[in-house]
């Protein structure tokens, strides 16, 4: 079986190659040389190859969260490249910050739409306290503030559903023009959101979905891209085979999901034995204090998978105290996977504790009020066409300590990358 | 035995039973696991309970004198951020110092609100707990801060001293006080009294608002001194840290003997507990327990500790 379907996955990738052409080269862009890859190493139908991995891929659903989110092209043909983007400093947290799709799907600087009218938007979010969504607050404010005829409201939902329902019922109440949102929980959001289309006010969702089949735009980010890039390092560095351990985010969130089941498909026919997954609830004293305790019960750990950067340096730190980070059999050091580029992610990667960070950015809150500025121009007869309903943002590469290719994807390394957020360690 | 009888030789021996239990817990956990009882295992599980151990420590004072501290999780936070607003002078002392001073800050206030205004701690330090929370992220603009650079900051959660980990120095320094200051000095009698009998320890010429000031003004201490112990453990000052801790250490502290109603509750029972917690969450994880599971375990614990404590009340 599991012979079988890496002939496959082979076969499948020279197919998807020989089709794209010049798929691989550096003018097709990183999008979509890792979404050939996706289609090459990901969606398949057929079991894992490692037994042990599979069972426990299929006991938690991943196939069925991985074939529900989007593989596609980027709107308008759009093509990104590393270095690509606008810089400048935070209006929201006071730090640097270089927004990497500030060029997709633009909208000219100065007065938008009609010109001597003032617009009303509203940008609803949660976490005021968490870098990530600061800095998806920074970008979003940051747009709004090249067009002096936006205005955009900010509301901090606090992780409270109900209090963005009640916000959203607000702006519908006072006729908002058009409504950005970074909900916590599909579910929760899609009455809300159905409200505010009916109402005929655009809604444009940011990273997360809603359950709402009417919402205007999605805005979704490079997940399976995620996942992926951490199982081809893996797979490249080990020759396929570790212990690995895996601090997850919770269950069932779209973060976790399509990053832990994509890594699993790219590892899935290697031999790998997975020696315990934990749920740290995205916080770094749970993942120290989890990473402590699995350090006791198991002294062979060669891997440490995380779907996030909050994960990822819990772990570090809880493997620094132990003592143990040169303590994978034969003394070498245990290696880590990474997502989200936080400034102290990346800093990680540069001393070389943390092997790889797969970038997932949040900087998007400026594609959210762009393509918002769209749906109001379309509302308003000002375009023939509105924008798409889902919105790829661009796969971004790997970033490793030196400059590696890993299955023609080039990776970057810390001094390259100009996107990361958060504070600097 | 009646239930009666269990609740009551549970309230006159909790000490035994706690330590009864953390044995048995421990034969159970080394049967589930080999590498149980092992000197880094279990210097692994003390270090990992130092953080809620010193917080259940200062809401064991708190309790005893018949009140209940909620804005523990959130005292952490805000005077970690104050501490944080002073990293850019480079020196650990001043970091640490307003980190403390802003946490005996907070308890004060919540002492001045319950014992002197007289509104229910459970209020005060409901309200508290979103304030101090909130103030925090304004202070910290929501953004973290890396003590890394701070040698003497980082010695209290990172550093050993001959092998022994600095952080369990700190924790077995707050037992010793606290242990002292309940047992052997005047203050002690002092808190149990006005937990038991506030009317009547009035009476007796004790001052409850001095007392109650002085456990909220501890309970915060404790709750930045924990900050301290976890930001250096984990080289990063978090504006988010310690959400949700006040249940761990009520918890602790309930599990330890202290009683919801006030009037009792000793260090000892409190640190086996600490310990009893300890090696259940190094189990739960273990085994792979998943952490919605290990709240209800707490939750549970808070509530049927409440209840013997409630039956041995009406029983005595």
């Amino acid at each position: 079986m599991k012979i079988n379907r890496i002939l496959k996955k082979t076969l499948a990738g020279l197919i998807v190659s020989g089709l794209a052409g010049a798929a691989f080269s550096a003018e097709v862009g990183v999008h979509a040389q890792l979404n050939n890859l996706i289609k090459e190493e990901i969606q398949s139908t057929e079991p894992l190859g490692n037994g042990t991995l599979n069972n426990f891929y299929e006991r938690q659903g991943f196939r069925d969260y991985l074939k529900a989110y989007p593989v596609s092209e980027l709107s308008d043909g759009f093509v990104w490249e590393v270095g690509m983007g606008e810089e400048y400093t935070g209006p929201v947290s006071g730090l640097q910050v270089k927004a990497p799709f500030s060029d997709y799907l633009p909208v000219p600087e100065g007065n938008v739409l009609n010109p001597d009218k003032q617009y009303r938007i509203g940008f609803a979010y949660h976490g005021a306290n968490h870098p990530w969504l600061v800095g998806l607050a920074d970008t979003a404010v940051h747009e709004a503030s090249l067009h002096p005829n936006i205005r955009l409201e900010v509301i901090d939902s606090e992780f409270d559903d109900n209090k963005m329902g009640q916000v959203i019922d607000n702006w519908i109440a006072k006729q908002y023009d058009a409504i950005v949102l970074w909900p916590s929980r599909e579910a929760p959001m899609g009455p809300p959101v159905d409200r505010a289309i009916r109402a005929g006010i655009p809604v444009v969702s940011l990273d997360r979905r809603t359950s709402s089949a009417q919402i205007s735009s999605e805005v979704l980010g490079n997940f399976y891209a995620n996942g992926l890039q951490q199982g081809l390092y893996l797979n490249h560095v080990t020759g396929g085979k570790g212990n690995l351990i895996m601090n997850r985010k919770p269950l069932g969130s779209t973060a976790d999901s399509i990053r832990t089941g994509a890594f699993l498909e790219t590892i899935g026919d290697y031999d790998y034995t997975l020696l315990d997954s934990f749920h740290t609830g995205s916080q770094r004293s749970v993942a120290f204090a989890t990473t402590s305790n699995a350090l006791q019960a198991h002294k062979d750990i060669e891997v440490i998978f995380n779907t996030g950067a909050d994960e990822g340096l819990g772990a570090l730190d809880a493997v620094r105290e132990a003592g143990r980070l040169n303590s994978a059999p034969g003394g070498k050091k245990i290696i880590f996977l990474l997502n989200d580029d936080s400034r102290e992610a990346v800093e990680e990667v540069r001393r070389g504790n943390v092997d790889m960070v797969s970038p997932y950015t949040p900087f998007l809150g400026d594609i959210g009020v762009r393509v918002a500025i769209r749906h109001i121009a379309y509302k308003e007869g000002l375009t023939d066409t509105p924008p798409p309903k889902q919105i790829l943002t661009p796969n971004l590469p790997m970033i490793t300590q030196e400059k590696m290719v890993i299955k023609g994807i080039e990776t970057i390394t810390p001094d390259d990358w100009p996107y990361s957020f958060g504070p600097t360690p | 035995m009646t239930t009666v009888s269990v609740t009551r030789w549970f309230s006159s021996s909790s000490i035994i039973t706690l330590i009864a239990i953390f044995l048995l817990i421990s034969l159970i956990a080394s049967l589930i696991s080999p590498v149980f009882f092992n000197a880094d295992n279990f210097q692994s599980i003390v270090r990992n309970m130092t953080v809620v151990g010193i917080m259940a420590i200062g809401m064991t004072t708190v309790l005893i004198a018949g009140e209940v501290d909620l804005s523990v999780g959130s005292t952490m936070a805000f005077s970690a951020m104050v501490g944080a607003a002073l990293m850019d002078g480079g020196a650990s002392g001043p970091v640490i110092a307003a980190t403390l001073a802003a946490g005996m800050l907070v308890g004060l206030v919540n002492g001045i609100g319950v014992s002197v205004f007289r509104v229910p701690s459970l209020i005060m330090t409901l309200g508290m707990l979103a304030l101090a929370r909130s103030l925090g992220n304004i202070i910290s603009g929501g953004q973290s801060s890396y003590p890394s650079d701070l040698s003497g900051f980082m010695f209290l959660g990172r550093g050993s001293i001959m092998g022994m980990p600095v952080a369990i120095l700190v924790f077995a320094g707050v037992v010793a006080f606290s242990y002292y200051m309940l047992t052997l000095s005047k203050l002690g009698p002092a808190l149990y009294a006005v937990g038991a009998n506030q009317k009547a320890a009035i009476l007796s010429g004790i001052s409850a608002i001095k007392v109650k000031l002085f456990a909220f003004v501890f309970s915060g201490f404790c709750a930045a001194l924990a900050g301290i112990v976890l930001s250096a453990r984990l080289g990063q000052i978090n504006p988010s840290m310690g959400e949700g801790f006040e249940l761990d250490a009520i918890a602790v502290a309930v599990l330890g003997g202290a009683s919801l109603f006030g009037g009792k509750g000793t260090v000892e029972g409190t640190l086996t507990a600490a310990l009893i917690f300890g090696v259940l969450y190094n189990i739960f994880n273990l085994v792979g327990v998943s952490g919605h599971i290990q709240l209800v375990f707490v939750a549970l614990i808070i509530v049927v500790m409440a209840y013997l404590h409630g039956l041995g009340e009406r029983a005595a």
